[in-house]
């Protein structure tokens, strides 16, 4: 009769592993979504993940409607196992009132008690083999039954992954305005300094500190190439945490010397060293004429050194580039939005952390409550013991137990790669534009 | 045709070919040099050109300060009346153009430094960017000047160098001057408070 607490225990280690795997699952989905920052959008990926659930539940309601026989029948087996129930529910009743009529001390308490485990075990051991013998007879219930348990836990797994992913996502997203690992960076310098287009012809934003948002890295891109095809001025965007010898002229020169930024001399190189607080906007030596120191300085001053002051170097940059451009292209000058420090709270979806969370919580909720409506209204919801057996009232209680805590990390590392090949057009520096500090 | 003479037409072809090689070579690197001497010619002249224009705001705001707006109009008259010519960049009129550009560069810091001193005059739009634009030419010329510096190295190097000092003597490659770091200019400024 050891039968029920053999159970009890296999359960109990599939509900750990489960949860185990669960939580490995996620922590895995999170890595991987700081590996995915920049390639995936959350809001995509919830998309996807709605849609696949959708798709599954459908199709799991249509195969349903081939199994209405076994539905009724299901039933049955309901009856049958409260028949059980209320069978053992009564022998424990007689065994409370024969209690009663005895002398109450301990020793018959502990008789009564174990009388009732031996209640309990039978209950157990019958239903047991009556489901057994049931499903060895009804193998179609058993297939809806998994049917519908794999599709909920499909579902389940997909949401998990997908919000472990969005978590990973939001986790890196928010790593780079951690000052103290820029604090820490290295000192760029033009040899250092690693140059995108030379391997990516339409790529010209140099982050390697990561101080700007992967979105705001393209955007600047979109900008560059536009002025490199409509415009035919080749240009190279730095933006590091700190440059050699704090001073940010010997790296333009050397960039320029090195990778000869400009086709036709018409080239552009804008560096900037965030925490050194510095900053040179050079245009080449076939640009001078177009775009005069006083301009250089004056998008410094309009667009750059507000934001960097405000620490929005994703603004800064981004509104810096499409000045550059607009003023290359003869039109207005982009109005810059108001400026505030809240710019880490922004994403580029414009969704908060919080909210991701509490969607994807919804959505794991709604799932389950969905799941035991659907298993109630097709007749398996508790169908193992679907009557309860009454507590053992001889029960002496002997203790408790205690909880725990889990806690978790993970850690991640980034790169990327090219598949176009790129270059600068031989361009050179003749000592224009503007820099400063701010 | 005997032998001999046809081993004297091949050694005379050889040195041919050499000569044709290292003057052409000679000259290339001296036309860079000269090149670069027109770039930073071009610099200080740009510097020169903006004197008028930032003693004019200056003297809007600070006529009194007589004597450094003065001091900056000689100097640039003195800068600008010392032309070298890239043929003739011999180590006494580079000294001469350097004193020269010098002293415009100092009489340019004595009016910058007047802008500090009047408040309406350095929040004046016109003088923050003729500021910027002098600060652009001083890089230019900064830049002109360490490009000028390289080719002229590169100059000197190749007409120094043994076979072809023979031919730079007869084809009268001379040797150029560079630009020498300002005088004072190893030493740290005194800063007083």
């Amino acid at each position: 009769m050891n039968l029920p607490f053999a159970n009890k225990k296999t359960s109990a280690s599939k509900g750990c592993l489960m949860t185990i795997a669960i939580v490995v699952a996620l922590v895995l989905a999170v890595g991987l979504g700081r590996q995915l920052y920049g390639s995936v959008s959350p809001a995509m990926l919830l998309l996807i993940v709605v849609a696949v659930g959708f798709v599954i539940i459908y199709l799991l309601n249509q195969r349903t409607k081939n199994f209405s026989a076994e539905i009724d029948s299901l039933k049955e087996k309901r009856a049958e196992l409260i028949k059980i129930g209320t069978k053992y529910n009564k022998d424990v009743k007689q065994l409370e009132a024969d209690f009663r009529s005895e002398k109450n001390s301990s020793k018959i308490r502990e008789d009564y008690s174990n009388k009732y485990e031996q209640i309990y075990n039978n209950y157990r051991a019958e239903s047991q083999a009556f489901i057994d013998q049931w499903n060895a007879t009804h193998s179609n219930e058993q297939r809806l039954k998994g049917m519908w348990q794999n599709g909920i836990k499909t579902c389940v797994i997909a949401l998990i992954a997908a919000g472990g992913l969005t978590m990973g996502i939001k986790m890196r997203e928010a790593e780079p305005t951690g000052m103290a690992a820029l604090m820490e960076s290295r000192m760029w310098n033009a040899d250092n300094i690693p140059m995108p287009h030379m391997k990516d012809a339409t790529k010209y934003v140099s982050n390697p500190d990561s101080i700007l948002s992967p979105a705001i890295v393209d955007s600047i891109d979109h900008i560059m190439y536009r002025l490199d095809n409509n415009l035919g001025i080749e240009s190279a965007v730095v933006i590091v945490g700190h440059i050699e010898g704090d001073d940010p002229i010997p790296m333009i020169r050397g960039i320029y010397e090195k990778y000869k930024v400009g086709r036709n001399d018409r080239g552009l190189v804008i560096v900037v060293g965030y925490l050194d607080h510095s900053y040179f906007i050079a245009p080449g030596r076939g640009l001078e004429g177009d775009l005069t120191d006083m301009e250089t300085n004056h998008l410094a001053q309009d667009y750059l050194i507000p934001s960097m002051k405000a620490e929005l170097p994703d603004s800064g940059m981004l509104y810096l580039a499409r000045g550059v451009y607009a003023l290359m292209e003869g039109k207005e000058i982009p109005r810059m939005a108001a400026l505030s420090a809240s710019e880490s709270d922004d994403d580029s979806d414009g969704t908060s952390d919080t909210l991701w969370l509490i969607i994807y919580a919804s959505l794991l909720t709604g799932l389950l409550i969905y799941s035991a409506h659907k298993s109630h209204k097709l007749g398996w919801a508790g169908l193992s013991y679907p009557m309860f057996i009454a507590a053992n009232p001889f029960h002496i209680n002997e203790g408790s137990s205690g909880g725990g805590s889990w806690g978790g990390g993970s850690s991640h590392s980034s790169g990327g790669g090219f598949s176009s090949g790129g270059g600068y057009g031989g361009g050179s520096w003749g000592g224009g534009g503007s820099g400063g500090r701010w | 045709m005997n032998k001999k003479t046809l081993i004297i037409i091949a050694v005379v072809a050889v040195i041919a070919f050499w000569c044709i090689g290292a003057y052409n070579g000679m000259v290339s690197v001296e036309e860079k040099a000269t090149t670069e001497w027109a770039k930073v010619q071009s610099s200080y002249q740009r510097r020169a050109d903006l004197v008028p224009n930032l003693v004019e705001v200056v003297k809007g705001y600070a006529a009194h300060e007589k004597e450094t707006l003065e001091g900056v109009v000689a100097a640039r008259a003195k800068a600008t009346s010392i032309n070298v010519d890239a043929s003739d960049l011999t180590p006494e009129k580079m000294q001469q153009f350097q004193a020269a550009q010098g002293e415009l560069s100092q009489a340019l810091g004595r009016l910058i430094a007047v802008g500090e001193a009047y408040p309406d005059l350095k929040a004046n739009e016109n003088f923050l960017d003729l500021q910027k634009q002098l600060e652009g030419t001083e890089n230019r010329i900064n830049e002109a000047r360490n490009s000028f510096n390289k080719a002229v190295q590169d100059y000197n190097i190749k007409i120094r160098k043994f076979p072809n000092t023979i031919l730079a003597g007869i084809f009268g490659f001379d040797k150029m001057a560079k630009f020498e770091a300002d005088a004072g200019a190893d030493k740290a400024p005194d800063v007083k408070f």
